[in-house]
């Protein structure tokens, strides 16, 4: 009797899936519509990143240029994150696990106003300190306050001056290579 | 004290199960629940290290985007960076802490559970000596202050062992309705801890076919019914899971996928021991030589006659520059497993007598006595000025030192000379020996952590009770395990050394 109960179960939750399946055509056409709701747009980006086996410069290039443009600064931060850099277009010649050349543009442009806004903050965090190290991004692992302004610029909490900031970036940034872990 | 050899013995345990002395449990799970809950305020405030950045990573882009990303390299189970996300979501960065007293207050399931266990095996005594080891066993309870998953992980683990072990019971008993509810519980507790840590996933069936083995004398139909229970309750459990990823990847990936990374990392040139490898950069502030520098090359270097190459582009030739390199053209970590896996094996049966000796290294890793609070303690993460990296730095140093290596050679002996054969022996048996070979690939101090609640329940069976089987087949085997322990000890010593000495602060 467990059994049946169990397949049943296993069953109905299969059904569901199905039911709620997007497809990868749907999937791209949600990604890159701008009437579609943020969540929709990034999850349906989540999908079809995944499900691509091989870079697909449609997400690289164009999905991630839209994203960047997009006024939802939540759009712009999913833009940053694995999913898409990892679909990115690089020079000839550059590593394939090089940072990708779009989203460090636009994360390492100049400071709008002379300081870091909270979605500055953000994209520094979600870009730099991506899980698994350097094919996507930054090298070195988050630390402790990077998590603190994170959390504030969410939160609304003040973040501290731009001075403090770029001073623990470039000591972040300065620690000496032969120190790293071995890849 | 209950011999745990037969139907009838398992019959008593389960009409005694009711005099377990849980007022004297509950009492020790308490005092230990506090103990850890005054290490984590004395360790306040605590930045985060390796992994955790990671988890920690996962669930600030979670709390922001709503989407769980996989870790590119590794592709972890969603429960640990949820908790943390749910976490931080209501108390903002201080659900960092937050999170960690939960863990202090949840680590007394395995308190309770590792009390159980000697209790059912051994006696009250032995369930006494097992808590009062728990509560001091700081290796294992440093663990709560860590945003790592070990404390959620062993929450689930060990008490759906303890349900798969009373299954086991009560089906010898006779008592079929008990037996399914237990596995049934057992398997959704799998299930839940497959959400924490994917490390479960072929444990459960090698737990099946005990259950089929021991059952066999009911018939092979009934066997086969009560051994396909927890894994169906498991599969079913993770169904949700499962099926996410089948949507987002277009592939089926239950629980998580590390096999490729850890393939890359364990069958792969360069030698990378987890215990020491984050010292580097303390090692170089205090001028000192580099851990591996100190290793015994027998172990560590590369294969004979192979020649490295600069695969990291930097202009050297480094140890780091691995035999070969990362499937760069699967994007994604779930398509990397079979092209890494198959590199691996090729690499390692290219250099049969490389893959030996290494080998031999990885357990000696295991069985290290360092734990992660040694090197916490040796990175000096633990607040400067604080009582724990002051003036209990060396007691509380020693004490993980000592309950590491006292629980590995007491727990053997308690194994081979005081626990009797019955599902209990078979289960850790099973336990002991899937941890020992998935630390094939990469092992670390950290992962003998789902082993010490049981090195505790045997360390206390034997205190307890002394030796109580000295057959000639029980002594040799001790022996035996006390001279592989003793050799694999040897083999990464001068490491040992090194790393407990900056614990200890000696090297200043």
């Amino acid at each position: 009797m467990p059994h049946l109960v169990l397949l049943a179960i296993a069953a109905a939750m299969a059904l569901v899936a199905g039911v709620k399946h997007l497809s990868t055509e749907e999937a791209l056409r949600v990604a890159f519509d701008g009437e579609a709701p943020t969540d929709d747009r990034l999850w349906a980006a989540h999908v079809a990143a995944n499900r691509a086996v091989a870079r697909d410069p449609r997400l690289g290039d164009a999905l991630v240029r839209a994203f960047l443009a997009a006024d939802d600064e939540r759009l712009r931060e999913g833009a940053l994150t694995i999913d898409l850099s990892r679909h990115a277009i690089h020079p000839p010649g550059a590593r394939p696990d090089a940072a990708p050349p779009l989203q460090s543009a636009y994360v390492y442009a100049a400071l709008e106003g002379g300081e870091y806004t909270p979605h500055r903050v953000r994209s520094r965090v979600l870009f730099r300190r991506k899980v698994g190290g350097s094919s996507v991004g930054g090298i070195r692992r988050m630390a402790l306050p990077e998590a603190r302004w994170f959390m504030d610029s969410l939160r609304g909490t003040p973040l501290p001056p731009r001075e403090e900031i770029d001073r623990y970036l470039i000591e972040r940034s300065r620690e000496p290579v032969n120190l790293r872990k071995p890849r | 004290m209950s011999t745990d050899t037969s139907p009838s013995a398992s019959a008593a345990v389960g009409r005694a199960l009711a005099r377990a002395p849980w007022g004297t449990i509950a009492t020790i799970a308490f005092v230990g629940v506090a103990l850890r809950g005054l290490l984590l305020w004395l360790v306040l405030p605590l930045d985060i290290q390796s992994d955790e950045a990671n988890y920690l990573y996962l669930a600030l882009a979670k709390e922001r985007l709503g989407i769980y990303y996989d870790q590119h390299r590794y592709f972890w189970p969603p429960g640990y960076p949820w908790l943390l996300s749910k976490s931080i979501h209501a108390f903002g960065i201080e659900g960092l802490n937050v999170l960690r007293a939960f863990q202090v207050a949840l680590s007394s399931v395995i308190g309770v559970t590792t009390m159980l266990f000697a209790w059912r095996l051994f006696s009250r005594r032995a369930a006494i000596v097992a808590g009062v080891i728990w509560a001091v066993d700081l290796p294992l309870g440093a663990y709560t202050h860590f945003l790592w998953t070990e404390t959620v992980f062993l929450s689930l683990l060990l008490p759906a062992l303890w349900h798969f072990v009373r299954a086991l019971d009560l089906a010898d008993e006779g008592d079929d309705l008990g037996a399914t509810r237990r596995l049934l519980l057992s398997g959704v507790l799998f299930g839940v801890a497959l959400y924490i840590k994917e490390y479960v996933l072929f444990l459960v069936p090698v737990f099946a076919a005990v259950v089929a083995l021991r059952s066999r004398g009911a018939g092979w139909q009934e066997a086969l019914r009560r051994a396909s229970l927890p894994v169906l309750a498991v599969a079913v459990v993770t169904l949700p899971w499962t099926l996410r990823n089948h949507e987002v990847y277009g592939r089926t990936v239950v629980g998580g996928a590390t096999l490729g990374e850890n393939v890359f990392v364990g069958l792969n040139a360069r030698s990378m021991n987890f215990d020491v490898l984050p010292l580097r950069k303390r090692r170089a502030d205090l001028g000192l030589p580099q851990i591996e520098t100190l290793a015994r090359t027998s172990f560590t270097e590369v294969p004979a006659g192979w020649v490295p190459e600069d695969r990291d582009g930097n202009g050297e030739i480094e140890v780091r520059d691995a035999g070969w390199d990362r499937e760069f053209d699967a994007i994604h970590a779930i398509d990397r497993h079979s092209s890494q896996l198959r590199a691996g094996l090729a690499f390692a049966a290219e250099h049969p007598a490389w893959t030996l000796r290494t080998r031999l290294k990885k357990w000696s890793e295991l069985v290290t006595p360092l734990s992660f609070f040694t090197r916490h303690q040796a990175m000096a993460m633990y607040p400067e000025g604080g009582v724990v990296a002051g003036a209990l730095r060396g007691p509380l140093v020693f004490l993980a030192l000592a309950v590491s290596t006292l629980t590995m050679l007491l727990g053997a002996a308690g194994y081979f000379l005081t626990l009797r054969r019955g599902p209990c022996r078979a289960v850790f048996t099973v336990l002991i020996g899937y941890v020992v070979l998935t630390s094939l690939l990469v092992a670390m101090s950290r992962f003998r952590v789902p082993l010490e609640p049981v090195l505790i329940v045997m360390t206390a069976g034997l205190l307890a009770h002394g030796p109580q089987d000295r057959s000639r087949s029980r002594v040799v085997g001790l022996a035996v395990t006390l001279l592989v322990l003793t050799g694999l000890w040897w083999i990464s010593w001068p490491e040992t050394v090194a790393a407990a000495q900056m614990a200890l602060g000696v090297t200043r």
